[in-house]
């Protein structure tokens, strides 16, 4: 290992560079010849001309989603709007019922606001994955009970990458009153959401897992859903869903990095699953190395792999000139074993001996080749050092 | 929506005996002693070859976190040389100076202690 090494960067789920593209927009509203003023100071020109930037950028992310315009609340990113969303439709609806549904390996921006809910005394069902990290329809028929007021999943696992069929789940809720939250941070852009499906009642997404500026999100809000309770007050923005100056440039990176992810999606997924697959071939030749999650059930750029016979954090330290995630990048401060992973089904050094290769837009055959060169370097060795 | 990660510093000396770890490996002969830590995932051989009442040669196999292995090659180094009869009282303290061991791996030390007492008690 040398510190000259060069760093082969696949923790795209963790986080995305901003495409040029994508920054060039944002520039055009960060300086004083540029688009700058407050969007809500409309009673002059320069905040008008702010107003309507905003307006044009929630018009351009709303097409590209294929939602109207009205239907999207601009938040700081996919943790705010997971936040606004199962807070906001518990509360609202807590004289209906107090029973809320999540997945037991769901992001923490959900599970987090789940837990939250149940210290106000809801009675919260986590449900273990079923099927290669996903949750069926008959697992959520199953779990649905008369005073279930809230399902909260998410569309594609952070961790393992495993997709949820929204399909399928919205059939199992059909017609219960139940709202539906979608967690979509990991898809929006890579995967097709049919938001006409009038079972999902809200979805969160983040622009900074698709070439956007971190700091930014949005909250898809069903036109005619129930009401939420509104979770940050002040100033009466995003017509007082939200309170906060709206961000104009982060705003029109978000749209503008959601319209290009969506144009060039198919394309895309196509080459990253191709290049993904390369990549798990070239791991698995190694020996010893388990997949998490099925090939045709995991959005194209996500691997996790379990390495067997190894340690986990020797594994990670002998892999750091790759930037990769160790299970969730949440969870690698404390260093536990990933709890996606042990929820289905590995064993404590299993799941502390994951990684998560996640792929993108920069990513090229030539640095998945060698991240396999250096990935049968590093096993090679620990294996070689350990107990014959 | 996620932090970023938080990877553990590694001392020079850590990274140096990680990396090369020079009393790596396995011999034919001598006593071993087995340990396997019931709070992380960790497992250390430890073999100890002796001649004329001293280890002549040390050596460890480890499943492990870098410190373990670290460690493991810096108590490895230590034994050689060591009467025998100063094996069954042995303690590395000195990992907390040479190394040092975070305070939450302080089990790693007593893994190795436990290791080298053990490979004691079989020459005695």
């Amino acid at each position: 290992m040398t510190d000259n090494t060069e760093i082969i960067y696949l923790d795209y789920a963790a986080t995305t560079p901003v495409d040029p593209r994508v920054a060039d927009a944002m520039m055009a509203c960060m300086t004083m010849d540029g688009i700058f003023a407050n969007p809500s100071s409309v009673s002059h020109s320069p905040g008008r001309r702010a107003r309507d930037v905003v307006e044009a950028a929630r018009k351009e992310l709303a097409d590209a989603l294929g939602v109207a315009s009205r239907t999207i609340i601009f938040t700081s990113g996919a943790t705010e709007a997971d936040n606004l969303a199962i807070k906001g439709f518990a509360q609202a609806r807590s004289a209906k019922g107090r029973h809320v549904i999540t997945d037991r390996t769901a992001h923490k921006a959900v599970l987090d606001s789940c837990r939250w809910l149940e210290k106000q005394g809801f009675d919260v069902t986590y449900l273990v994955p079923a099927d290669e990290g996903r949750i069926t329809g008959e697992q959520l028929r199953k779990a649905l009970r008369d005073d279930t007021i809230l399902v909260a999943l998410l569309h594609a696992n952070n961790e393992t990458g495993a997709l949820n069929d929204l399909v399928e789940l919205c059939d199992a809720i059909g017609d219960h009153p139940a709202a539906l939250h979608i967690d979509a941070a990991q898809s929006v852009g890579k995967v097709a959401i049919d938001l006409a499906n009038q079972r999902i009642d809200s979805l969160a997404m983040s622009a900074h897992k698709l070439y956007g500026p971190k700091g930014i999100g949005a909250l898809y809000l069903r036109a005619g859903s129930a009401p939420i309770e509104v979770q940050q007050h002040g100033g009466g923005q995003e017509s007082g869903m939200r309170g906060g100056t709206l961000a104009t440039h982060q705003i029109v990176g978000l749209a503008r990095a959601c319209a290009l992810a969506v144009a060039h999606r198919d394309e895309e997924t196509a080459r990253l699953r191709e290049l993904r697959e390369r990549l798990w071939a070239g791991l698995a030749a190694t020996g010893g190395v388990l997949r998490n999650g099925r090939a045709e059930q995991t959005i194209a750029h996500i691997l996790n792999v379990s390495v067997s016979g190894v340690e986990g954090e020797s594994l990670q330290y002998a892999l750091h000139d790759i930037a990769m995630s160790a299970g969730s990048a949440c969870n690698s401060a404390n260093r536990e074993p990933s709890y996606v992973l042990r929820a289905m089904g590995r064993d404590d050094a299993l799941a502390g001996a994951s990684l998560r290769f996640s792929l993108g837009r920069w990513t090229t055959p030539e640095q998945i080749d060698e991240v396999i060169r250096r990935f049968r370097q590093a096993v090679g060795r620990l294996r070689e050092l350990a107990p014959q | 929506m996620e932090q970023s990660n938080v990877f553990p510093v590694y001392s020079s000396e850590v990274q140096r005996r990680f990396a090369a770890p020079r009393r790596a490996g396995r011999i034919e002969r001598g006593v071993q002693a087995r340990k396997v830590s019931s709070s992380r995932h960790a497992e250390l051989l430890l073999q100890l070859v002796l001649a004329g009442g001293r280890v002549a040669e040390a050596r460890f196999q480890a499943v492990g976190c870098p410190h373990l292995i670290a460690a493991a090659d810096l108590v490895c180094e230590r034994l050689e040389s060591m009467p025998v009869s100063a094996l069954e009282g042995f303690r590395a303290a000195f990992l907390e100076q040479e190394l040092p061991l975070p305070a939450d791996k302080l089990d790693i030390r007593i893994l190795i202690e436990d290791a080298v007492r053990d490979a004691a008690r079989q020459l005695n």
